[in-house]
């Protein structure tokens, strides 16, 4: 009997390729006995308002039908099949514009061998004919669909292939009593494998399914896809897993199934951070949709599993060979690579080497300045004084201060921490034997780390080799991180170190999902450490997207993590209407007498000119006159600031001034938000945090004129640098000179009697009173064995008014100082108070007076012993301490929540920004890196 | 140069330009517009001491050293007693306990307590004076009682051969007081065991000579400071020229280093005795002199008026080495009760002594400390003068400012009067034995209480109650 064919051709609503492929069906050497024409677009569809004459008819489904069912409508239509076995059906989408010889050779291939069921062509782009765009699929051991042949120039070099495990929806040839038999397309697979699944069943009932190389049929995409939007990488690999997962419960043995089924979402976790690993965040959410859905949706499983068992003739072992072997795969993988790699080296950037180009020698100097001036901090396990303390004793209780809790300052209070807490937590924990330690051993690594970031910073925005080695030297001890460092501003040290890194970070953040998730984390670092930096930070972000919106998509999350880390403090602080408090510098308050406007501008974060005018105090030298020579100092880095706007490539220059024009604006706010409370007054936020960025900037413009201007040569940038670093010298003396704030310390904070007494009470409290310069009393409750610097709160500091319980202990306060008839013993045992400690005040006025008064009020005080004069003051034991002590407070509902988000989303960015794409491996000169545009290929790597 | 270069380096300039300004323009705006300033307040909170009652530690009677043969060479007893007078402000009435002598002798110490009602912090106060007539102790010794404190000058004494010093320390406190002393001489400091860590058990009095530290000293000054319980200190200096009573006293606190210092109260009587025995031997301190002390470290020039409320007087300029005690004579006065004040260049403790009729075999001392500025309502008593013959009781009130303060005092029972002082100078008042008064609106004030009678002449200054328990703002 004679074969008969009739083509199915599927088209779905807005299908612009239409008339190309009725043309080419219209000019087929062996035209099809009969077409049907199935309109799956609703109305308005081109298909709608086809024409057709003779053997063809026309139908429609609603709109958004699968092919599958589309395909079962049209035979519905065409009526019961006949019970020859050579009727044919021939599958097209809209998109598969037949060559004018494909179902002549499909035939061919069909009707020689009668075991033939299904037989695919090879499906060459739509736009580029000569290239495959599928040809033949197959499955891994797992069940992962992948196409056999994809993306290459056609050369017939494929043309060997005839068995295959499945071919592609378009343009496939089924008898249709095979189809009919196996009950069609899975209708459980709506979008993707739907071919490969048919073409597996059919091999599993006994037929083969073949490939016919010489039949070329065009496609645009998937065509089980049709109908639907595009889509991006996100929706298509949501789509295939769904698709595996389907098939791997469907093909699954009885006695394995419940085991499948349990491992859906546990493999869902580790696939998730596989996903974040190979820079694949977009796969993430559909990973978790596609395992609930395939464990609790309808999926349609158990139909399937009853149409696989009835039609299956053979095992599974006869398939085995089609599948894909491990061969196969780690071909394919060293092939991508390989084209991936020849890609990016193909981007030339240039290269000043760290050695070579001078930025060791810098690192080095820096650290050796960073010894010299820090030299005192050398063997002592902890540093003290201005706005350090020591840390806790143990990492445990380090990370205990982070999150959402019970904060052991002041009276205590249940709130979210400072995000700075994390990074000190992350600080003690490197020295995890002593986390005190980490901070002295950051004020040894600040400078020579600072250095080496912005080596690495300007080399992104320079030619020159000698440049970076330059502008790194100026930075690294450029005074804002002197200054930070000596009156124990630890936040402001950390974004000084951190920024370099940062800018490096956030400028390849368009290219590369492991630089914007470094950037995310370097920003979260920042912002926590220097709050006051939010706003210039937030500007920052934007303008690197509106200069580089190819990358929007990487460069979005950037600040998620510094988000996620305020937000409980911005709900408390927002709560009690303080909400400019978020601003607040993290650590231990300290007194700043704020720079002048001018002073900022010359760098000075505090009145003093950075210690100049204390220092040439003695040999004569008026302030005023100090002022000029800073004056003449900073013109270099000035002036070359200046210049780099006038030069070509003034983009770069543009962005360096705004950076540093945000910093000063920054600084100079700065020192007008007086928040924080010390003792009886507030201070102002430090001015160094702006002065950071303020610096970043110049030093970056006046990099890049070092660069563009001809005539300059190592020794004239030297020379420079030279003039820049004098602008230091009394910060790097003042440890010397001990008028540093900063001091070694043994770790303890309270006394050593204290300290011994919390080894066995570790609840026991202190009553810390502190005459204030005023002739007011500061007073603050510390447990143990004293606050720490993970301790402190911003949330505590700029309180602006009283609780009970803070109440409660500013009246026994006010009385222990005076002479009083007072009986402080319900407060004192309470408040769980064990010792009272005057510290010693030395100011010659008022709180002098204070603090001998008080003196002789807890002298005179029966209830009180005294112990004795310790370093940091007058200490009093409370006879009847009470040996019951207030026990630890719980640390309320919020805390596991606010750690568990905090995880996910820091968790996710870690494995983000493990580099794991492939690196350059030559260089070569060409162009600065960062003008480079954002390449097509990062764009694919979302896929 | 083509047109298009042209064209590009004139926007190369033009947004080089741009730049500058807005950079410049931030800088000037930022120094020259003043912006507003964000300032919160911190939380704090005004704390009012629960009042307490008031205390006040007498010192009790006049001491002899080593009275009797058995006891050891350092022990005091008693002789004789002194009369007191008490007083309180409001309802409050003052009650006296008695505190334990030295070394059990019968010296009766006591403490004054005025009880706190009602919120109110009772004023209270006490003086004591002894009339004494021994062979080896006579004249007429005043002493206030005082405010228990942690640190007290004490300017006077002498370790000369016939002068005895004793340092008198009263501990009314619960709790034991450990005292330190300093003590400087014409020489500078003197160094010497057991000035350190005297320990005054709570409820009782400790006596010691000075001459145990050092012996043959003519200018002591001494500064006592104590840990734990706070304490009254004061000295009790007695001269015997020769077998011949040269008088007795109580040196009472003088006010802490100040540059500027006052002392009313001086009593200078019988000059011309005191200029005709001043040439004998042994007689030289019959002399009224200011002994000035400067703690500092730098040479202080003092300059020292001395007059009368009707401005007789005379000036003297000296210079008072650093570490060092500096008697100056104030030589040439008329009799009269005179105030002496000092401006130094740097701070300085001061006092002075003044004799009265050595030739009549009643010759007798009298030592008064620098007066601290009066601050607040201050009650004072006027000791009972039955025991001192025909002694009287006189009031300095000097205004060392440049402005005339004008005081009122009450007495109860007698309708308030008012008192104007001139600035500079100074105003004298006669008082009623046993009487208390209260000064009010006297701030800024100094003021001594002077007693002179055939029998005698003693002096002290007066005290305001000191502000450990005014409300303080606490932050916490």
């Amino acid at each position: 009997m004679q074969p008969r064919v009739t083509a199915i051709l599927v088209a779905p609503g807005g299908a612009t390729t239409l008339d190309k492929t009725l043309d080419g069906l219209s000019r087929q050497t062996r035209p099809p006995e009969a077409l049907v024409v199935v309109d799956a677009g609703g109305p308005d569809s081109p298909a709608g308002r086809l024409a057709l004459s003779g053997a063809a008819q026309l139908t429609s489904v609603p709109a958004g039908t699968s092919l599958g069912r589309a395909v079962t409508h049209a035979l519905r239509v065409l009526g019961p099949a006949t019970e020859s076995l050579d009727d044919w059906i021939w599958i097209l989408g809209d998109d598969n514009a037949p060559e004018p010889q494909a179902l002549a050779e499909l035939m061919g291939t069909a009707e020689v061998s009668p075991s033939v069921a299904v037989a695919g062509p090879k499906l060459m782009r739509f736009d580029e004919p000569r290239v495959i765009a599928e040809f033949g699929e197959t499955m891994t051991r797992f069940g992962a669909s992948l196409a056999l042949v994809t993306g290459e120039l056609d050369q017939a070099q494929h043309d060997v292939q005839a068995d295959v495990l499945g071919v592609a929806a378009g343009g496939m040839l089924v008898r249709r009593h095979v189809w009919e038999a196996l009950g069609g397309f899975d209708p459980g697979l709506p979008h993707v494998d739907a071919s490969l699944d048919f073409s597996t069943r059919a091999r599993l009932a006994g037929h083969r399914v073949v490939l016919v190389p010489s039949a070329r049929v065009l496609s645009q995409g998937h065509p089980e896809d049709f109908g639907r939007t595009e889509g991006g990488h996100a929706r298509r690999s949501r789509l295939r897993r769904e698709a595996q997962l389907h098939r791997r419960l469907v093909y699954s043995s009885p006695l394995a199934l419940p085991f499948h089924w349990l491992s859906l979402v546990p493999l869902a976790f580790l696939r998730s951070i596989w996903h974040l690993l190979a820079k694949n965040p977009g796969a993430v959410g559909g990973e978790f949709a596609t395992a609930f859905r395939a464990a609790f949706g309808r999926t349609g499983v158990a139909g399937a599993r009853v149409a696989l068992r009835r039609s299956k003739k053979v095992g599974w072992g006869a398939i085995r060979p089609l599948r894909a072997d491990l061969q196969q795969l780690r071909e394919r993988r060293v092939n991508d690579r390989d084209a991936r790699l020849a890609l990016v080296e193909d981007a030339a950037v240039p290269r000043a080497s760290f050695v070579a180009g001078g930025g060791l020698w810098v690192t080095l100097f820096a650290a050796v300045v960073g010894v010299i001036a820090f030299f005192r901090l050398l063997k002592s396990p902890a540093v003290t004084g201005g706005g350090l303390l020591p840390l806790d004793a143990t990492p445990g209780s380090l990370w205990h201060s982070v999150g959402n809790g019970w904060h052991e300052i002041g009276t205590g209070f249940v709130g979210p921490s400072d995000p700075f807490t994390g990074v000190l937590a992350v600080f003690g924990s490197i020295t995890f034997w002593s986390p005190s330690t980490s901070i002295v051993l950051f004020y040894f690594l600040a400078l020579p780390l600072s250095a080496i970031g912005a080596w690495f910073a300007i080399r992104r925005v320079t030619t020159r080799t000698w440049v970076p080695a330059i502008g790194a030297l100026v930075y690294s001890v450029s005074p804002p991180i002197l200054a930070a460092l000596h009156t124990g501003h630890l936040g402001a040290a950390v974004t000084f170190v951190t920024l370099p890194f940062l800018v490096l970070a956030l400028s390849s953040a368009h290219r590369s999902w492991s630089a914007g998730a470094t950037a995310s984390l370097l920003f979260a670092v920042v912002a926590a450490s220097t709050p006051v930096l939010i706003p210039a930070l937030v500007i920052g972000w934007l303008g690197a997207i509106a200069t580089r919106p190819r990358g929007t998509h990487r460069m979005l999350g950037v600040p998620i993590p510094a988000i996620a880390l305020f937000v409980p403090l911005a709900v408390a602080q927002f709560g009690r209407g303080t909400w400019w408090a978020l601003l607040a510098d993290p650590g231990v308050p300290s007194r700043t007498t704020p720079a002048s406007a001018l002073q900022l501008a010359l760098g000075s974060a505090e009145t003093g000119l950075n210690g100049w005018t204390r220092l040439v105090a003695g040999v004569g030298v008026t302030g005023e006159t100090m002022a000029v020579i800073i004056v003449l100092a900073m013109l270099p880095l000035g002036i070359l600031a200046i210049v780099s706007v006038f030069l070509p490539t003034r983009g770069r220059a543009l962005a360096a001034l705004a950076v540093a024009l945000l910093g000063y604006a920054t600084a100079v706010l700065a020192t007008h938000v007086q928040i924080t409370g010390v003792g009886s007054t507030t201070t102002s936020i430090w001015a160094g945090s702006g002065l950071t960025l303020y610096f970043a900037g110049l030093v970056g413009a006046a990099s890049i004129t070092l660069d563009r201007i001809p005539r300059f040569s190592p020794p004239v940038g030297l020379l420079f640098a030279i003039v820049g670093v004098a602008a230091s010298i009394p910060l790097l003396v003042a440890t010397m000179l001990g008028t540093t704030l900063i001091q070694p310390s043994s770790g303890r904070i309270l006394s050593a009697y204290v300290t011994a007494e919390a080894q066995v009470k570790p609840e026991v409290g202190t009553l810390v009173l502190t005459p204030q310069p005023d002739g007011s009393l500061g007073v603050s409750l510390q447990r143990g064995s004293g606050e720490t610097l993970d301790d402190q709160s911003t949330l505590d500091s700029t309180r602006q008014s009283l609780n009970a319980t803070s109440r409660d202990l500013t009246v026994l306060a006010g009385n222990l100082v005076s002479r009083s008839g007072y009986d402080p013993r319900a407060d004192l045992r309470e408040l769980g108070i064990g010792f009272v400690l005057l510290s010693q005040t030395d100011d010659g006025g008022a709180g002098d007076a204070l603090g001998t008064r008080a003196s002789g009020a807890l002298d005179g005080n029966g209830l009180f012993l005294p112990v004795g004069d310790t370093t940091s003051g007058q200490l009093w034991r409370y006879t009847d301490a009470t040996e019951t002590l207030p026990s630890h407070q719980p640390d309320g509902a919020l805390r596991p929540i606010v750690l568990i988000v905090w995880g996910i989303v820091f968790g996710s960015a870690l494995l983000l920004a493990i580099p794991t794409a492939p690196r350059r491996r030559r260089a070569r000169s060409g162009p600065v890196e960062a003008e480079l545009p954002a390449t097509t290929f990062d764009e694919e790597r979302d896929d | 140069m083509t047109r298009r270069t042209i064209v590009r380096t004139g926007v190369r300039i033009a947004v080089g330009v741009v730049a500058l300004a807005i950079g410049g323009g931030v800088v000037a705006a930022a120094t020259v517009v003043p912006l507003p300033t964000l300032s919160q307040t911190p939380a704090g909170r005004v704390v009012t001491p629960v009042a307490l009652d008031q205390q006040r530690a007498c010192s009790g009677s006049l001491l002899r050293l080593a009275g009797d043969a058995s006891a050891s060479a350092t022990s005091v007893t008693a002789q004789g007693a002194a009369s007191t007078a008490t007083a309180a402000s409001g309802k409050a009435t003052p009650t006296s306990t008695p505190l334990a002598g030295s070394d059990g002798a019968a010296s009766k110490p006591e403490v004054v307590t005025a009880a706190a009602a009602g919120g109110v912090v009772p004023l209270v106060s006490g003086a004591q004076l002894q009339n004494v007539s021994a062979p080896d102790l006579s004249g007429i010794a005043a002493s206030p009682c005082a405010e228990p404190t942690s640190s007290t000058w004490l300017v006077g004494g002498s370790t000369e051969t016939g002068r005895t010093t004793l340092i008198d320390l009263v501990n009314p406190t619960d709790v034991n007081s450990t005292v330190d002393i300093a003590l400087w001489g014409e020489t500078g400091t003197v160094q010497g065991p057991g000035l350190t860590g005297i320990v005054v058990a709570p409820k009782s009095q400790k006596v010691i000579p000075l001459a145990g530290f050092a012996t043959g000293l003519v200018s002591p000054v001494l500064h006592v400071t104590s840990r734990g319980g706070q304490i009254t200190a004061s000295l009790q200096e007695s001269i015997v020229r020769t077998l011949q009573p040269g008088g007795v006293d109580v040196v009472s606190a003088a006010a802490a280093p100040s540059t500027t210092q006052s002392i009313p109260g001086i009593v200078v009587r019988d000059s011309d005795q005191v200029q005709t025995q001043l040439g004998e031997s042994g007689y030289g301190d019959l002399k009224s002199i200011l002994r000035a002390f400067n703690p500092g470290t730098t040479a202080a020039d003092l300059s020292i008026q001395v007059s009368t409320p009707d401005g007789t007087g005379a000036t003297f300029s000296v210079s008072a080495a650093a570490g060092q005690v500096t008697d100056v004579p104030l030589d040439g006065l008329p009799d009269g009760v005179y105030t002496a004040t000092v401006q130094s260049t740097e701070p300085v403790v001061t006092g002075a002594r003044s004799s009265s009729d050595p030739t009549s075999g009643t010759s007798d001392l009298a030592w008064v400390g620098s007066a601290p500025a009066l601050d607040g309502a201050t009650l004072f008593t006027v000791a009972p003068l039955d025991t001192a013959g025909d002694a009287t009781a006189t009031l300095t009130l000097a205004n060392a400012t440049d402005r005339p303060i004008t005081a009122k005092i009450a007495s109860p029972g007698v309708p308030a009067s008012s008192v104007t002082v001139a600035a500079n100078s100074s105003v004298s008042q006669s008082l009623v034995s046993g009487r208390s008064a209260t000064l009010t609106g006297a701030d800024g004030l100094r003021g001594a209480i002077a007693y002179s009678g055939s029998d005698g002449i003693a002096a002290y200054a007066l005290v305001s109650p000191s502000s450990v328990s005014t409300p303080v703002t606490v932050y916490p």
